[in-house]
């Protein structure tokens, strides 16, 4: 997936978003839903707006003007579809690893609860995607554990999940 | 001119707030705040609001004295985490990010800290003396809002910030939309009709401002961290190599000493409008920041400015809030509530009687403020080396570090997991925002003022059908009106004057 699709998705989900709350409003009664159409109404509009723009700005993107010597050659539609290089390669690996690892981190405080699941995550990053030692590992980890238990936990006596 | 018994009043305060033991008691709550106000989305209000048990039997003037240093204590912290990290520690700290940041991506960090240190509370000195000056006036002062004029003071507080971010006003506006959409997940005020709640009830209450903003800014930082490339925040691996100074954060304060001026006092006028908080202080004193500057380009990429204004209004918000609270038993925060209710609870009722025959312990509560905010800000800038150290560590060593804050945080707030999912969907939300040139902060500011909007337009309205919005006899609704007119007009303004720009070269 290119970026201009990425951008053109993140405008549609925004409108989607708004799109939903004016058909949910149309449930409401006239008072409780005139403050949401008040709003949602002018950005639906500036939304679609940005929509276009986006697809315009995917398409104009596709083009690319080949200059020689004498000026402009030719256009080229399509030349930067699918093109890739190392370095955006790299970038989407290190944004899938990082959304995992988000991933896991939620995973790990709803199943394990928030000391054995945070501590748990900020261990296992810090020695398999930080490389860090075992001691600055389990140093932080045990300092977390630490700090939720006896400043949360105790001494402030927030429950913890 | 102050009258006599004021003053005297002040004197009093002074002393009991020097002597001994008195002076412990501002001191442990101020230590104790500030320490509860680095972790992110804990803030001073968690804290104040879970002493008010333990103090239940303590006589008033020490509730005064450690309540007071709570107050200051936590204001100046959160905007060390947004300076360094990019984390708002607190709503307000939210403005100083968007130049405390780049400084400290600049390796400024020392720089911005002692700025903002010194701004904080040098701008809470503003506040505090402004109080004690309205302490006769207070009434005066506060009966000039209404409903229509708190409308308008928020719709101008969304315009400049919509207006003054960076990138594409219409982007922002749109998110300014967003946010005030989401404000209104939960129940219509009037009609308690569930609205936008997909039959869950987690949303009954709404969309909490804590996980958002965390997810927006903390968790979706840690994302753009974690796939920017860079080693370190600064970019540097040690201390020494980091950029300026903290005093050249210091002198920054006197060398733009009408700005700093200026910012406190829309801090101080803001805190005193009820219901108004210290965001849209730091954000609206940002904003005439930006307007007021020909070099309006250099915001947002690192210009020591953007740290003086909202830090000067921050903490002069402070003084300003407790006006109404004390005056007429109206908190405008948060935070004030909590302190009102303490003083209740320790039958100290806001009003008349307090404001003359107890007027020596209101002066406790506003001495025991101001010297709580300096001592911050002191503490602040002795940690500033440690501080800016964290810096210099590697980038994915932190990541997981501020991720874990984050959702301590989330969940600390309100204690429920529910805000823990929320965080980390706005924190996706927040990453692929970041990625794409979508403004967050008009998204968080429109999220938190939502609700008020909502109140005072249908208040608002509600006067209007029954004729009884007298416009002739409200000349700061023109005021207002006519500063939202400016701040629609500038972008059109801004677009006409690059066309013609682009025209001659």
């Amino acid at each position: 997936m290119t970026d201009w699709i990425e951008r053109l998705i993140v405008t549609a989900l925004l409108l989607a978003l708004v799109v939903v709350v004016v058909a949910m409003s149309a449930g409401l009664s006239p008072v409780a839903r005139w403050m949401p159409l008040v709003v949602a109404l002018p950005t639906l509009g500036l939304l679609c707006l940005e929509v276009v723009a986006d697809a315009a700005r995917a398409g104009g993107m596709s083009r690319v003007a080949v200059v020689n010597t004498r000026g402009l050659s030719r256009i080229v539609e399509g030349a930067n579809r699918g093109r890739r290089d190392s370095s955006d390669d790299g970038r989407r690996k290190d944004e899938r690893q990082a959304l995992i690892w988000l991933a896991l981190a939620i995973a790990a405080v709803l199943t394990l609860g928030m000391l054995g699941g945070l501590p748990l995550y900020l261990l296992l990053y810090l020695r398999l995607r930080a490389r860090q030692r075992w001691t600055v590992a389990l140093g932080l980890a045990g300092g977390l554990l630490l700090v939720m238990y006896a400043g949360l936990d105790r001494l402030l006596r927030i429950p913890l999940y | 001119m102050m009258p006599g018994p004021t003053l005297h009043a002040a004197w009093e305060g002074l002393l009991l707030v020097l002597s001994w033991p008195n002076i412990v008691y501002p001191i442990a709550g101020t230590l104790l705040a500030m320490v509860v106000a680095f972790l992110p989305g804990i803030s001073g209000v968690t804290l104040m609001a879970l002493a008010v048990p333990f103090t239940l039997t303590w006589e008033p003037l020490p509730v005064m004295l450690t309540f007071g240093g709570m107050v200051g204590g936590a204001t100046f912290m959160g905007s060390i985490t947004a300076i360094l990290f990019n984390v708002p520690g607190t709503g307000p700290s939210a403005a100083t990010l968007i130049d405390g940041h780049p400084m400290a991506e600049e390796g400024r960090a020392r720089t911005a800290i002692g700025c903002a240190a010194m701004a904080s509370a040098m701008g809470s000195s503003v506040g505090i003396f402004v109080l004690i000056a309205l302490v006769p006036l207070m009434t005066v002062a506060i009966l000039a809002f209404g409903p229509p004029e708190l409308l308008l003071l928020l719709l101008w507080g969304l315009t400049t910030i919509a207006v003054i971010t960076r990138g594409a006003v219409t982007r922002a506006a749109i998110a300014t939309g967003i946010g005030l959409l989401l404000a209104l997940v939960g129940h219509d005020a009037r009609t308690a009709e569930e609205r936008f709640t997909f039959g869950a009830l987690y949303l009954w209450d709404g969309i909490g401002l804590v996980p958002a903003m965390l997810g927006l800014f903390s968790i979706a930082e840690t994302l753009s961290l974690s796939v920017s490339g860079r080693e370190t925040i600064s970019g540097r691996h040690h201390v020494e190599q980091l950029a300026g100074s903290v005093w050249e954060g210091v002198r920054a304060v006197f060398t733009h000493f009408g700005l700093f001026l200026r910012s406190a006092l829309v801090g101080t006028v803001i805190g005193i409008i009820p219901g108004v908080g210290g965001t849209v202080a730091s954000f609206l004193a940002y904003g005439q920041a930006v307007q007021t500057s020909r070099d309006r380009e250099k915001f947002g990429h690192g210009d020591i400015r953007g740290v003086i204004a909202p830090e000067a209004a921050h903490d002069a918000k402070d003084g300003g809030a407790l006006v109404p609270v004390l005056a007429f038993g109206i908190p405008g925060s948060e935070g004030t509530a909590v302190l009102m209710a303490a003083l209740v609870l320790h039958g100290l009722a806001p009003g008349r009687e307090l404001m003359t025959e107890r007027l020596p312990l209101v002066f406790v509560l506003i001495w025991s403020l101001f010297l709580s905010n300096w001592m911050t800000s002191i503490v602040g800038l002795l940690l500033v080396k440690p501080l800016a150290r964290l810096t210099t560590l590697r980038v994915q060593t932190l990541v997981p570090v501020i991720l874990s804050l984050a959702v301590m945080g989330a969940y600390t707030h309100a204690q429920r997991i529910g805000d823990v999912v929320l965080a980390f969907v706005f924190g996706v939300a927040g990453y692929y925002m970041k990625k794409h040139g979508w403004p967050r902060i008009p998204l968080v500011v429109a999220l938190l003022l939502g609700a008020g909007v909502e109140r005072n337009l249908h208040i608002t309205a509600r006067l209007f059908e029954l004729g009884r919005l007298d416009l002739a006899a409200r000349p700061i609704l023109f005021v207002l009106a006519l500063l939202i007119a400016v701040n629609l007009a500038l972008p059109w303004r801004q677009a006409s004057k690059r066309a013609g720009a682009e025209g001659t070269s």
